[in-house]
This record gives structure tokens, C-alpha cells and sequence, in this order.
């Protein structure tokens, strides 16, 4: 059969024409140049690349009899035309894969001591070497590290994971590299050129796209579409050819999903299916076209990637008005759905089903927005217009988020026991990052008509230590704000005072280091209490002396504070050993010998 | 029996003929897609035609070449496929019956999903390997088949690729595969790549016709069989068919409306314990109909296979949740993926009464 496929009858004969490998085929001229042969030489990098036909050239140009072609082979003289026939004694291409047994190696070894007998180096082409078997591998080393004078070995692989970093260390390593869609491009056009078929731009950078990186790949969709209409190679014969799914039809539906058009989706798919497509291909075209939508997205410009300029303008104008988390939720949705779909009973039915709910979802409303929204409604609270519930406590749950609002299931349950001053009104749940709604203002409005007196308005009037306590959480965000490290450490806090002017935050005694941290931020903190109540106080902190006695086990009561500090609602009331109630009265020094001899007051 | 012969694959046709004509026939081709398209059919005639003695594009059907192509007799053609698990290849029964099962496979006359053995073992393909490099003795070509080309073992494979790349004179391969993506990247980008695909609605109804079936029952079989894995002669086929369309009917019927007591019943009469070719069938309907239900919520009712059901579909349209849909649609496929792994099949069942209980509209 005269006819051989393009890539082999353009199977590159010279290190110039090797495409996009130029920093491997420079060093290799320079080594060739300044006669620094090493004896073996690893070229890996992924398929169609150029591994194999550089082997070829490389044992072309080492053995190559004409001087004056300089470092590339000439291709005329009878050593290389023998290469290039596969008929060269001196050039050995072994198939690593079918003959990957010990023995083989064995054969290798005896033979490999034998002088070359044309040229001046014999070669050992290894193709796909990463078939060799351990012990294979292991029969080769003493050979490779010291092979008889003018013996070249050249390894070619695609998984150099898979060979053995004895047989790596011996080797000088050549990482091929995918090569760039233009590259890949222009290439094609030059064979295009040479064997005169008409072809447009677009339609060959089509195909390079297709490829992913592999020059033979290319060349091969090239044949395929030549022999399919050899007139003119245009986008449309391209994708027909190849069943590609129409790049228009990823925008459409992009566009029908975020406009919430289920019918119109599934029109879509229709169309596609009838028009021969298949499934997958479509939804992988989907995932790659949403992800040149969120890159366009995120990055601003559509200018570094790999799509022609039509499509570049449509990418920008397409991001503008999607959210980027729509586009994230979607890639998401899809990638799980493609790896299902190879196993799946009706692949186009689960397609559907995916797409109908990214239709169904809406659009996302972006976090961001959310939150200033957010900072607005507790501005509004802040300042007085929205009545505030007393009976929440100040305490933020430690090491959490306190910038939440008191959430509404919070003022329902406060409801019931506020009536009893020495029971603690239960604790406020934990901020719940999913629920970041503010308290609607009517469940705000039913819990401050449930508490025993009515919000103080809190600009105007004297500022007492519930109001304090009341607005804690605010207070802590706003210092979290101005200072967010004295944010985090204020809420170690175990209860505070209120001196005249004069704010006492009081800290378990094992949390002396926060509190370090908070006195040298007390400068925020006043400012953060004046922003919210309008309060001028002086900040000072101090080691709550009633938590001494109990251990880490939470705040005791002050005995000049009426509503009970926060420490013990989170843990239940520690009990308290005997003799301790009376221990808090004592004097300080008394209580001092008590610690040093372990006594107990009778 | 030639290309002509095979149905629909109209792309595919153009682009064997085009490689013909124009002579620009590659030495390796990969012939891939789904499940019942033809695949190893058409594989077949393109071996034949590469052969034929006849001028022209394709296949004669009459010459000595096409004759023993046609019952794999032909010297220059080397089949390979997985041999059943435990056989050496030298068992001359075990020869015969794979010898009886391929050529049922390539005349279309066994079941689509037929499947010979587990995998291509390495020895096979060194044999091929060999044999391929050998000069044609009476065809102007070798022609290598491969099928279920997926199924060779790595070391196989591996050992493939340099013959695949450039093979010795005037050999080629022809690899025929319905999981390319299991197949090493290497092969792939050595390969030029014949994609098939799914008939649609009117290919499988003219196909139908052509053998003799027509009217309602010839439009559901091509409805259904163009919605999935359902074979059309199945369909067509009469009454095992029919009482696993009734079973599955009442099975989702029970599972939108009924309680346990139902699924008991639908279980005893599936016959206490199914079988995985069972199960197999009664997923696939079962997809069918959720899709059907489905399509009905949306409001296509253009598009539904089981057309004969429509009133039953508007009702349990109206009881399950759509957006439950695909947690169930997404169990059927778990299913069915798990059946090739020895899950026991009552657990399936049980799994996907439980999901469909779950998505009953509240």
C-alpha cells in the first residue's frame, strides 16, 4: 500500500524538525556539537510528543558519516538511510514491551560487547521501556552504568513513574512537553501547505485543540478529515467528521440554564442528540466550556486561552453576567456527572436530569453581598430602631464567630424562664454559619416584650452593665474590626464590671495571656463600646478572683452582679466543693495559706 | 451482507467508503460506542471489503474472500478476543463453541451484551503480533480484529503499541471497543477512531420494518430500545418480555403509592430469587420508565418511549417529587453498575424501593 499515514510519512528527519521540543533538541545539538555523548539517555513526557522519532535522530547524528551536515544527520549517507530503513546493524530499536523478560536483557548484554560495525557508536534504542520487568531492570544496571566504549542506550517511555530510580540515576533524563495548541497549529498548516489541501484557520486550530498536546494525535484527526473531504478542510467538516458537539450550542445553554428555561435546555440536548452528537462528548464540551467561562471569569480576560477570537468576545460578554459560584456549582455538578455517566443505563436521561436542576437552582446569591447586607441590618438594629432582646447574654460561645445576631430560636426560647432572675436564661445556639439571616425584627420585637424590662434606648442615658451585656456581641465584632486578634481574646472573658467610667473585663485565671492581649488593645475596646452605646468608658482588665477557687470549671457568681455571668450556661454549674463558698469571703491572705496547705476553713 | 447492510451509522458508512475510495485507508482503526450499535457487524464487513475481490468499496459478498471472511475462515484474518476464563486455547470444544459465538455476535443474531471472557491475555496478542508480520498470503491485506479491545491486559497492550504505530507491509488492525477510555492513551492516539452511534427512533422503527414488524408494537420496541440498553427484538419478542414490563410496572407503581406488602409480592413473582440477566432487564425498564415520568413532569410528551402507559405516567408524575428524580436515577445506575460486581440483586431491589418511597410527593 503506497499510502501511509501522515504521521509517519512526516515522521521528523532532523533535530529541526522536531515540533516544540526545542529545549531538548538544542542540548542535545550542543552535546553532539562538543562530543559530550553520554551513555544513556531517558526521554519520557506524554504520547505523541516525539520520544521515539527523536531516539531515531539522535542515533542518526551520532552515526552519521558526512562531517560537514554539523550536529544534524544529513539523511543521505548510507548510515543514516540505513536508520531511517530499520535495516542499520548498529541500531538496535527494541520493544521494550514484548521483550521485557530477564533473558532478553540477558541476550542484550552479550551482545552489547561487540564493536559497532559500520558507524562509530552502536544504539540501543529501548522503546517503551517501562514494560521491562524488575529483574530486567536490574540486569541492566551494571551494563548502563558502564557500557563498552561507543554504546549509546536510548530509553523512550511514557510512564517514567513505573521505572526504577537505579535505572533513573544512570540515565540522563529529557522531560518532552505537551506541545501548545497553536504550535501544534501551525504545524498542521505547514503539512496542509505541502501536500496542498485547502484548510481554514479555525479549523485546523480545531483539530489542534482536539488533540490535547499530541502532535500524532493531530496528525491523525488530520488524516481522518482529509480522507473524509479532501477539497477543503473548514469548521464545519471538522466537527462533522469528528461528531463534534458545535461550540454555539454551549453558550445557548448556558444561557437557557441561568435563565431558569428547563424546556428550552432539554430542546437543546435534543437537538444535539439528533444531530448525531454523543452525550458524552457533549458534556465534556460543557465542563471545558464552563471552565473557560469561570478562567474568564475570575481572570478578567479570555485572552490566555485556547479558543478562537469569536468565541473569545463571546466568553467575555457570557461572564459578565454569570456569578461565579453559579458557574463553580455547575462545573461541580457536571464533573460528578460525567464520571457517571460511562456506567450509567441511559446516559442522555441522567444528563437531562442534571441540567433540568442547574435550571431549576436559580442563581446564587453571592456570600459577599450577603454579608454587607447583613452589617447594614445589624447597623440599623445598632442604632436604635429595631428594639433589641434584653435577655440575651453577652457570651459569644468560644473560639466561634460572635458577629451573628441572636437568631430567632434563640428569642423564643428565652421566652419561658425569664421571669425567675436566678435562673439563667438559656444560652443563645451557636451562630450557625449557614443561616446567616439576621432575627427577623418580629421574633426580636415578641422576645423583648417577654423580658422584665423594657430595651434601653442606648444612645441617651446611663449605661448599666446589662445594657453592656446585651450589646456584647456587637461590641466584640466592632473591636473584632478595629483589632481582630483582641476580637478573638475577648471572648475568654468571664464576666465584667462596671466601675464609674470604668469598664473591669474579668478573666478566668487560666486565660491570663488573653487577657495580656486584650488590656493592650483596651484603646479599640473603648472605642468599639463608644461606637455602640455611646458610652465613653475607661478599659481595664483584671483575673476574676472568684475563678481561682473553682478550677477551670467556670465564673462563680460576683457577688455584686445580679444576673449570672455566662461561664455557666455553656458547662453545668460545677459543684462546688465545701467550704469553698466560704474561702471566696475570706481574706486574701488567709486564702493564700488555705492554697499552700491544702486547708479548708471549719 | 455488506457496509450497506448495516443499519444507521450513516457517518461512519461515508468515512469507511471515503477511506476506500481515496485509498487512504490507515493501518490501525478503532471502532467505538455503545453497547448494540453494531460495532463488531460493521467491523466485519469493513474486513471483508478490505479484502474483496470485487472492485468497488464494498464488500461483494460473493468472492472466495468474502465468503471466508464471512464465516472466519479467511487465513488473513487473526481475531483476537477474551477467551473464556480457564481455557488454554488449545481446548479444541471450548474453540468451537467461541468459534459459534463470535460469528452469532458478528451476523447480529446473539445478544448485544454478550461478552466471551474477562480479558486478552498477553500470549494472544504476542500471537498476533507474530502472525501480523507475516506478508499476506491470498488477500492483498492482513487484517487484525481485536474486540472488546478494552479487555487487554496492560503488559498486552503495552506490547501492541509498537506494531500499532508502524506495522510491517500491509497489515492492519482493526480494534473494536465500546469503553475506549479504558484503553491506554498510547493506543488511542495511535489509532484513527470510527465512532458509532445510538440509533435513533426512526433507524431502529425503518429497521424494524425492513424485518417485518410494524404498527404499535414495532413503534414501542423502537422507542424503547432508542431510550437505552433495551434490545429492540426484545421488545418484540413477546411474552417474557411483557411480564417484566408488568412487573416493573406495578414494582414503581407500589413504590410511588403502594406500601411494603407490594414489594413482597413483586419479589415472589420475579421468582424469589433473580437472576442478574433478570435484574439486568428490569433495571433497564425501569430507567425507561423513570425517564418517561420524567419527561412528563417537564411537560415532553413527544418524547416518551412507553407510549402506551401515558395515563399511568401522569399519575405517578403527579406522586413523586421532581426534584427526587435523579437520587433515584442515580441509584438505577448504581445498580446496574454494581450487578457486574456480584452485589446480591434482592439489595438493589430493596435499595431502590427504599429511594423511591422517599421521593413519594409529601
Amino acid at each position: 500500500m503506497s499510502y501511509q499515514v501522515t504521521a509517519r510519512k512526516w515522521r521528523p528527519r532532523r533535530f529541526d524538525q522536531v515540533v516544540g521540543q526545542e529545549h531538548i533538541t538544542t542540548t542535545l545539538i550542543n552535546a553532539l556539537g562538543t562530543g559530550r555523548i553520554a551513555q544513556c539517555y531517558l526521554f519520557c513526557g506524554p504520547r505523541g510528543v516525539g520520544k521515539t522519532t527523536t531516539a531515531r535522530i539522535l542515533a542518526k547524528a551520532l552515526n552519521c558519516a558526512n562531517v560537514d551536515a554539523g550536529a544534524d544527520p544529513c539523511d543521505d549517507c548510507p548510515s543514516c538511510k540505513s536508520i531511517a530503513e530499520g535495516t542499520s546493524m548498529d541500531v538496535l530499536e527494541i520493544d521494550g514491551a514484548s521483550n521485557n523478560s530477564v533473558d532478553d536483557v540477558r541476550d542484550l548484554r552479550e551482545a552489547v560487547h561487540y564493536i559497532p560495525t559500520g558507524g562509530s557508536y552502536k544504539i540501543y534504542i529501548i522503546d517503551e521501556v517501562h514494560m521491562l520487568s524488575t529483574a530486567a531492570f536490574n540486569a541492566l544496571l551494571k551494563t548502563l552504568e558502564e557500557p563498552p566504549e561507543r554504546v549509546v542506550f536510548v530509553f523512550a517511555t511514557t510512564e517514567v513513574q513505573e521505572v526504577p530510580e537505579t535505572i533513573l540515576s544512570r540515565c540522563q533524563r529529557f522531560n518532552f512537553r505537551r506541545i501548545a495548541t497553536g504550535t501544534i497549529a501551525d504545524h498542521l498548516r505547514t503539512i496542509v501547505s505541502a501536500e496542498k489541501i485547502e484548510a481554514d484557520d479555525e479549523a485546523l486550530f480545531l483539530l489542534a485543540r482536539r488533540a490535547d498536546g499530541a502532535l500524532r494525535d493531530a496528525e491523525s484527526l488530520l488524516d481522518q478529515v482529509v480522507s473524509f473531504n479532501a477539497e477543503r478542510l473548514t469548521t464545519e467538516t471538522v466537527g462533522d467528521v469528528l461528531g463534534l458537539v458545535d461550540g454555539g450550542v454551549f453558550f445557548d445553554v448556558v444561557e437557557a440554564v441561568s435563565a431558569a428555561d428547563a424546556t428550552r435546555v432539554l430542546e437543546l440536548l435534543s437537538g444535539v442528540v439528533d444531530a448525531g452528537g454523543d452525550v458524552e462528548e457533549f458534556v465534556r464540551g460543557l465542563i471545558e466550556h464552563i471552565r473557560n467561562l469561570l478562567f474568564t471569569k475570575v481572570q478578567g480576560t479570555a485572552d490566555e486561552l485556547d479558543v478562537t477570537e469569536t468565541e473569545r468576545d463571546r466568553l467575555g460578554e457570557t461572564a459578565q453576567g454569570i456569578q461565579e459560584q453559579d458557574l463553580l456549582r455547575a462545573l461541580r455538578s457536571l464533573m460528578d456527572l460525567e464520571g457517571e455517566l460511562r456506567r450509567s443505563l441511559q446516559p442522555r436521561f441522567r444528563t437531562e436530569l442534571t441540567l433540568v436542576r442547574l435550571a431549576g437552582m436559580g442563581n446564587a446569591v453571592d456570600v459577599g453581598q450577603l454579608l454587607a447586607r447583613l452589617a447594614a441590618l445589624e447597623a440599623t438594629i445598632g442604632h436604635g430602631q429595631t428594639p433589641v432582646p434584653v435577655t440575651s447574654q453577652p457570651q459569644p460561645p468560644p473560639r466561634r464567630a460572635a458577629s451573628t445576631p441572636v437568631p430567632s430560636q434563640a428569642a423564643s426560647a428565652a421566652a419561658a424562664p425569664s421571669a425567675s432572675p436566678p435562673m439563667p436564661p438559656p444560652a443563645p445556639p451557636p451562630p450557625d454559619d449557614s443561616a446567616p439571616e439576621a432575627a427577623p425584627p418580629s421574633a426580636a420585637g415578641s422576645a423583648s416584650a417577654q423580658s422584665t424590662e423594657p430595651a434601653p434606648a442606648l444612645v441617651s442615658g446611663p449605661v448599666d452593665v446589662n445594657l453592656l451585656r446585651s450589646q456584647w456581641p456587637r461590641i466584640v465584632a466592632e473591636v473584632r474590626q478595629r483589632q481582630p486578634s483582641a476580637g478573638n481574646f475577648l471572648q475568654d472573658i468571664a464576666d465584667m464590671r462596671l466601675g464609674d467610667n470604668q469598664l473591669i473585663l474579668l478573666f478566668p485565671a487560666t486565660a491570663r495571656f488573653s487577657m495580656g492581649q486584650v488590656a493592650k488593645a483596651h484603646e479599640a475596646i473603648s472605642g468599639a463600646i463608644e461606637s455602640v452605646t455611646g458610652a465613653k468608658l475607661h478599659v481595664k482588665c483584671s483575673v476574676d478572683e472568684s475563678d481561682e477557687g473553682g478550677g477551670g470549671g467556670g465564673a462563680h457568681q460576683p457577688p455584686d452582679q445580679t444576673p449570672p455571668p455566662m461561664g455557666e450556661r455553656s458547662t453545668p454549674p460545677p459543684q462546688v466543693p465545701k467550704g469553698a463558698a466560704t474561702r471566696d469571703d475570706v481574706d486574701p491572705s488567709v486564702r493564700s495559706v488555705l492554697d499552700a496547705f491544702d486547708g479548708e476553713i471549719v | 451482507m455488506a457496509i450497506a447492510s448495516v443499519t444507521g451509522q450513516e457517518r461512519a458508512k461515508a468515512q469507511i467508503d471515503a477511506w476506500l475510495t481515496t485509498d487512504r485507508l490507515p493501518h490501525a482503526i478503532l471502532i467505538t460506542g455503545p453497547l448494540g450499535t453494531g460495532k463488531r457487524q460493521l467491523a466485519l464487513e469493513l474486513a471483508k471489503a478490505i479484502n474483496c475481490q470485487t472492485p468497488g468499496s464494498d464488500a461483494c459478498d460473493q468472492c472466495g474472500s468474502c465468503r471466508k471472511t464471512d464465516s472466519l475462515n479467511h487465513p488473513n484474518l487473526h481475531l483476537l478476543l477474551p477467551l473464556p476464563t480457564g481455557s488454554r486455547g488449545s481446548d479444541a470444544e471450548t474453540m468451537a463453541t467461541l468459534r459459534e459465538t463470535a460469528l452469532d455476535q458478528f451476523h447480529g443474531q446473539a445478544a448485544a451484551a454478550t461478552r466471551t471472557g474477562t480479558n486478552i491475555s498477553k500470549d494472544s496478542i504476542r500471537l498476533l503480533q507474530k502472525e501480523m508480520s507475516f506478508a499476506p498470503t491470498e488477500a492483498p491485506h492482513r487484517v487484525g480484529l481485536i474486540l472488546q479491545a478494552e479487555a487487554m491486559l496492560p503488559a498486552g497492550s503495552n506490547s501492541l503499541l509498537k506494531i500499532l504505530e508502524e506495522p510491517p507491509g500491509q497489515s492492519i488492525f482493526l480494534l473494536v471497543s465500546d469503553a475506549p477510555d479504558q484503553l491506554l492513551p498510547t493506543i488511542l492516539s495511535r489509532c484513527q477512531r470510527l465512532p458509532l452511534r445510538p440509533l435513533t427512533v426512526s433507524e431502529h422503527r425503518a429497521r424494524l420494518e425492513a424485518s417485518g414488524t410494524d404498527g404499535e408494537r414495532a413503534d414501542l420496541a423502537a422507542r424503547l430500545a432508542a431510550s437505552g440498553r433495551i434490545r429492540a427484538e426484545d421488545v418484540i419478542g413477546g411474552e417474557t418480555f411483557d411480564e417484566l414490563r408488568e412487573l416493573v410496572r406495578r414494582f414503581i407503581s407500589a413504590g410511588i403509592q403502594g406500601t411494603d406488602q407490594d414489594y413482597w409480592q413483586i419479589l415472589e413473582d420475579l421468582g424469589g430469587r433473580p437472576d442478574r440477566q433478570q435484574i439486568e432487564g428490569f433495571l433497564q425498564l425501569c430507567s425507561a420508565y423513570l425517564r418517561d415520568l420524567f419527561l412528563v413532569q417537564q411537560q415532553q410528551l413527544a418524547a416518551v418511549a412507553n407510549v402506551d402507559e401515558m395515563e399511568a405516567l401522569q399519575g405517578w408524575a403527579q406522586a413523586l417529587q421532581p426534584a427526587r428524580v435523579e437520587l433515584v436515577a442515580q441509584v438505577l445506575d448504581q445498580a446496574y453498575d454494581s450487578l457486574s460486581r456480584n452485589v446480591n440483586p434482592q439489595l438493589l431491589l430493596a435499595d431502590l424501593w427504599y429511594q423511591l418511597q422517599r421521593a413519594r410527593a409529601a
